[in-house]
């Protein structure tokens, strides 16, 4: 953040401010998260119990290398995770392989499914924070929520939509060229730079949609409107017109996510607790972690809003000409 | 069989240089022994059965190669030769109707897009000058693939008597593919392996050994002595098996390399004028001294002292655990960016490894493969099994023995994934050898059992899993069962009886069982030669205080009936009554020994043939608290250590430990959705 312009500094801080004044918020999206999560494991707590209660190694296979457990547990249930060599090969750097798909399991798919349905609950939750911020319009956090449902909803979708495209395009067009083309190169180095390449575009255009996305919902709180498409237009003028702004709030605030999980890992990442206190206390340290993540996230939006606000003003004419004092320039 | 042997002038350039540079004597001037003390043959006093002469040019813009030169096969077995089979593995790369292709579809598209490969004989001719060429035809032994010209068979003249020498006049030409597996080029790089019409092996039975060239197969052929020439422009750096006797310049200005090398199966080279060479000589007391020669490209040059340590450390436990490396050089390739498929692979006195530019030491990367492939030398180069009918004999022993290797002369890997070509390590995870490294047994452990042809397994995953795998896991567990001394004795005395001969299976098997004492066929029966799985589990175990008998007793006068908890007193209150049922429940059946573990500390070993399906114990006692099947670890093929153990009392610790860590990272994945609806890349 000490890199932000001051202007920009002034509003992360005051974004970080109302991130702050709003702690019920932040702390609501933290359960619902972790209810979900609660929700979408609870299946899978008997399995591990039957696993692993009553074997002498189950103290190895939760603190170490864990493949030997997987692979048993791949073995002897797989319609409970799928196949695990599937989830492997959906991560591959080489991108998703959407033929792996079949050879997911039923619940695997269900689980995806699930997942996705609550990324765009998320994004409902968060257009409800955001309709709590304008002060002239100030609503409860449930009402905005309410209120704002249906055209976030839109916006999600077409937000998904766009990122799918645009994805898609930059994969077939360029990853599969790339990486034809990096094969031929005698320079690992080369090769290397040219997948670093695709990552760079690839986060950049997430980040240029995501922008997008997160300014339309500005505007349409800030208008009080849900013209959704309307707002679309306005984000991306928006964005046209302050580039550099937008971009530099969202990647100086997006440089201490890797702070946060640098000290994570090398803090509670490796505690391995043997006991109840000390699985409650990996618990609690655990929610603050996942709180302080959600609350940079909350920062980017409210904090988007300020330079949205911002921009408005320096934009709005004075109601009267200001003259130069004598003598100056 | 000796007295037969003529030295030709191949041989006497081999055996001068040979003397010259080695001459079988270790590093303090002393021949080197096998284990029971007799001297160890040196590469150039062993018969030669098939020896080449061969010139070869190559055009480094086309990939065409010209060859011609002599081929001299010696009849070592006891029936008369009618025939001569011939590899010409380049034919694998000819067109997509080839066997190899068929099992590697994958890999025509790039020999379509950047080239195919291919190789005809042009002549050939014996020393009477009969033109055999006319006769020769294909022949597909294995398929019956009728477009498959992998191999091919010759009719000779006249039949050559047992103990009989022919010499054949040969000219071939070569279209090197793009590498796609093992040989050919990319862009300026080559590597020519498999280039010459090569014979197969002649067993002692007179038949022939010829198999065409699998997707999964590598290779077999007969020892002999190779005096290469290699023609090529100036300006490219050259490396082949051998050592470099002469370099000269062409009329033409091309430079002429020449190679030579006795008691060796196979010649590959390498040429490419961005290859960085270092050199250094391996010395160790005891072992004979030998030159290292690594080309590596220039990218992974600054791994040149990591290649040498691999290379010495291989050189010096091989050598000491299973008899010298003999050959006076040992040249090593690290092959370009997009040419991986010509690294990992063996060859003899000739090896090609590679790595990726970002791997730190804990990967285990390139030490891994260097001491891989460098291990071949013995179990391939010197022990010389079958890679085709019995891969597993070269690949999963070479993959055990390069375990024992790492063990000794490294820390453990650690656990390491690459995201976006990025190594991430797992610094506190360090990987198990062996069972880590075999883990992909533990994924098909009875797809296929290990004694298949290299090209008979299901698929390439099950190739991989049961050659290299099941095999080295297999010889671990032979290890643990007759003790790391025995082991090592066992297997000295097989390296020492076939060095620089073709063992089988059951010489394997019948040489550790002697050596070791232990009869080793019902484990090569059931987990080499069978499929079946190997687990055993503890069913059930319970253990309750032992309640006092209850009922009548005594007679007349005093009988009296005792009812039940009037006896809480007696000592029958402190003892325990445990039952502990094993089971059986893969198709192996090996003895197996079972650990009672008690409240008060003691144990107690139980021993069990295995036979049946199940045993149960009951044992009184103090009060028990867990079983454990296998509790030393013996079985490494056990393909489910799970249920190996089991406790009285569940603990739930750690079953409560991965349901909070799956819950956080499900958890972390929810608010990762949401990065999608609310920037931060976390």
């Amino acid at each position: 953040m000490s890199r932000l312009r001051p202007s920009l500094r002034a509003s992360a801080r005051l974004g970080f401010a109302e991130v702050l004044k709003r702690p019920h918020i932040v702390t609501a999206l933290l359960v619902a998260n972790l209810i979900a999560a609660w929700i979408l494991t609870a299946p899978l707590y008997g399995l591990l119990s039957t696993e692993l209660d009553h074997t002498l190694y189950g103290d190895a296979m939760a603190t170490g290398a864990s493949w030997r457990w997987f692979d048993t547990v791949d073995r002897n249930h797989p319609q409970a995770f799928g196949n695990l060599d599937a989830w492997g090969g959906l991560l591959s750097d080489g991108g998703v392989r959407w033929g792996d798909l079949r050879k997911l399991s039923g619940p695997a798919l269900s689980f995806l499914l699930a997942g996705f349905s609550l990324f765009g609950l998320s994004a409902l939750l968060h257009s409800g924070f955001l309709a709590t911020l304008p002060a002239e319009r100030r609503m409860g956090f449930a009402a905005a929520t309410a209120y704002y449902a249906l055209p976030t909803a839109a916006l999600t979708f077409f937000a998904a939509v766009i990122y799918v495209a645009v994805y898609g395009l930059l994969y077939v067009q360029t990853g599969k060229w790339l990486e034809d083309f990096r094969t031929s190169l005698d320079s690992e180095w080369a090769a290397m730079a040219l997948t670093w390449t695709r990552l760079g575009l690839t986060l950049a255009v997430l980040l240029l949609v995501k922008l997008v996305f997160d300014l339309s919902r500005v505007v349409l709180v800030d208008r009080g409107n849900w013209n959704w498409p309307w707002a679309f237009l306005v984000a991306v003028r928006e964005l046209t017109r302050r580039p550099g702004r937008y971009l530099q709030l969202y990647l100086g605030l997006g440089a201490i996510a890797p702070i946060l999980i640098g000290i994570w890992s090398l803090t509670f990442g490796r505690f391995a607790p043997q006991g109840w206190l000390g699985l409650l206390l990996l618990f609690l340290a655990q929610q603050i972690f996942l709180g302080a993540r959600l609350a940079l996230r909350l920062t980017h939006l409210s904090a988007a809003r300020q330079v949205y606000l911002e921009g408005i003003r320096l934009r709005e004419k004075p109601p009267f000409k200001v003259e130069a004092p004598d003598g100056e320039a | 069989m000796h007295s037969h042997v003529s030295i030709s002038g191949t041989r006497k350039i081999s055996l001068l240089v040979a003397s010259l540079l080695w001459g079988g004597l270790t590093a303090s001037g002393l021949p080197a022994l096998a284990a029971d003390g007799r001297p160890l043959l040196s590469p150039a006093e062993i018969p030669e059965v098939a020896s080449y002469t061969l010139r070869a040019e190559l055009d480094p813009v086309t990939h065409r190669l010209l060859g011609r030169g002599q081929i001299q096969f010696s009849n070592r077995s006891d029936s008369p030769t009618v025939e001569l089979w011939f590899h010409l593995y380049l034919n694998a790369f000819r067109n997509s109707a080839s066997t190899f292709l068929r099992e590697d579809p994958e890999s025509v598209e790039t020999l379509a897009e950047q080239g195919w490969g291919w190789t005809e004989i042009r002549t050939l001719r014996d020393e009477a000058g009969h033109d055999l060429l006319p006769k020769l035809g294909y022949a597909s032994p294995d398929d019956g693939n009728p477009d498959d010209r992998t191999v091919a068979r010759v009719p000779l003249a006249a039949p050559l008597a047992p103990g009989g020498t022919l010499r054949l006049e040969i000219s071939f030409e070569a279209q090197l593919p793009r590498v796609v597996e093992r040989t050919g080029f990319k862009n300026g790089f080559h590597l020519v392996a498999q280039w010459f019409p090569k014979l197969g092996v002649h067993e002692p039975d007179g038949t022939w050994s010829c198999p065409q060239f699998h997707a999964s197969s590598e290779f077999y052929a007969d020892y002999g002595d190779y005096d290469v020439t290699l023609v090529l422009p100036r300006g490219i750096v050259v490396g082949a098996t051998g050592t470099r006797v002469s370099e000269s310049v062409e009329a033409d200005g091309r430079i002429a390399y020449r190679h030579t090398q006795a008691g060796v199966h196979d010649f590959a080279w390498t040429a490419w004028s961005d290859f960085v060479e270092r050199r250094r000589v391996f010395r160790h007391p005891g072992l004979p001294e030998t030159e290292m020669i690594l080309l590596l490209r220039r990218e992974t040059a600054g791994f040149a002292e990591r290649y040498f340590r691999a290379l010495e450390n291989g050189l010096r436990y091989l050598g000491e655990w299973y008899g010298p490396y003999p050959y006076p050089t040992l040249t090593m390739v690290d092959p370009p960016w997009g040419a991986s498929g010509a690294g990992g692979m063996e060859y003899p006195t000739f090896i090609t490894t590679g790595t990726r530019v970002l791997n730190p030491l804990p990967t285990g990367s390139p030490e891994g493969v260097t001491v891989h492939e460098l291990g071949h030398q013995w179990w391939y180069g010197l022990v010389a099994s079958d890679e085709f009918r019995e891969s597993f004999l070269d690949e999963g022993i070479n993959t055990y023995t390069t375990a024992r290797v790492l063990r000794h002369a490294y820390p453990p890997q650690v656990w390491s994934y690459r995201a976006w070509e990025v190594p991430i390590l797992f610094a506190s995870a360090p990987r198990d050898t062996p069972l880590d490294t075999s883990a992909r047994f533990f994924r098909r452990p009875t797809v296929d059992p290990i004694s298949r042809t290299a090209w008979g397994y299901l698929d390439s995953r099950s190739y991989g899993a049961l050659t290299y795998s099941k095999m080295s896991l297999l010889m671990e567990q032979i290890e643990r069962t007759v003790g790391p001394a025995a082991m090592l004795r066992g297997m000295r005395a097989y390296a020492d009886r076939f060095r620089f001969r073709h063992p089988r299976t059951a010489d394997l098997e019948q040489t550790l069982s002697r050596e070791t004492g232990h009869d080793l066929s019902p484990l090569f029966r059931q987990a080499l030669h069978g499929s079946d799985g190997l687990d055993y589990a503890i069913d059930s175990v319970k253990s309750s205080s032992k309640a006092a008998p209850v009922g009548v007793f005594g007679e007349g006068e005093q009988r009296r009936v005792v009812p039940e908890g009037e006896d809480s007193s007696s000592e029958h209150a402190k003892e325990f009554e445990s039952l502990v049922v094993v089971r059986r429940l893969g198709g192996v059946r090996l003895p197996i020994v079972t650990e009672l573990r008690f409240a008060d500390g003691r144990t107690k070993r139980l021993s069990w043939d295995g036979e049946e399906r199940w045993v149960r114990y009951r044992v009184t006692g103090p009060r028990l608290t867990a079983a454990v099947a296998d509790p030393d670890d013996v079985m490494v093929l056990d393909v489910d250590r799970l249920n190996n153990s089991r406790r009285v009392e569940p603990d739930k610790r750690a079953s409560r430990r991965w349901s909070q860590r799956l819950r956080f990272w499900v958890q972390n994945l929810l608010e990762t959705f949401s990065t999608l609806a609310l920037w931060a890349p976390a």
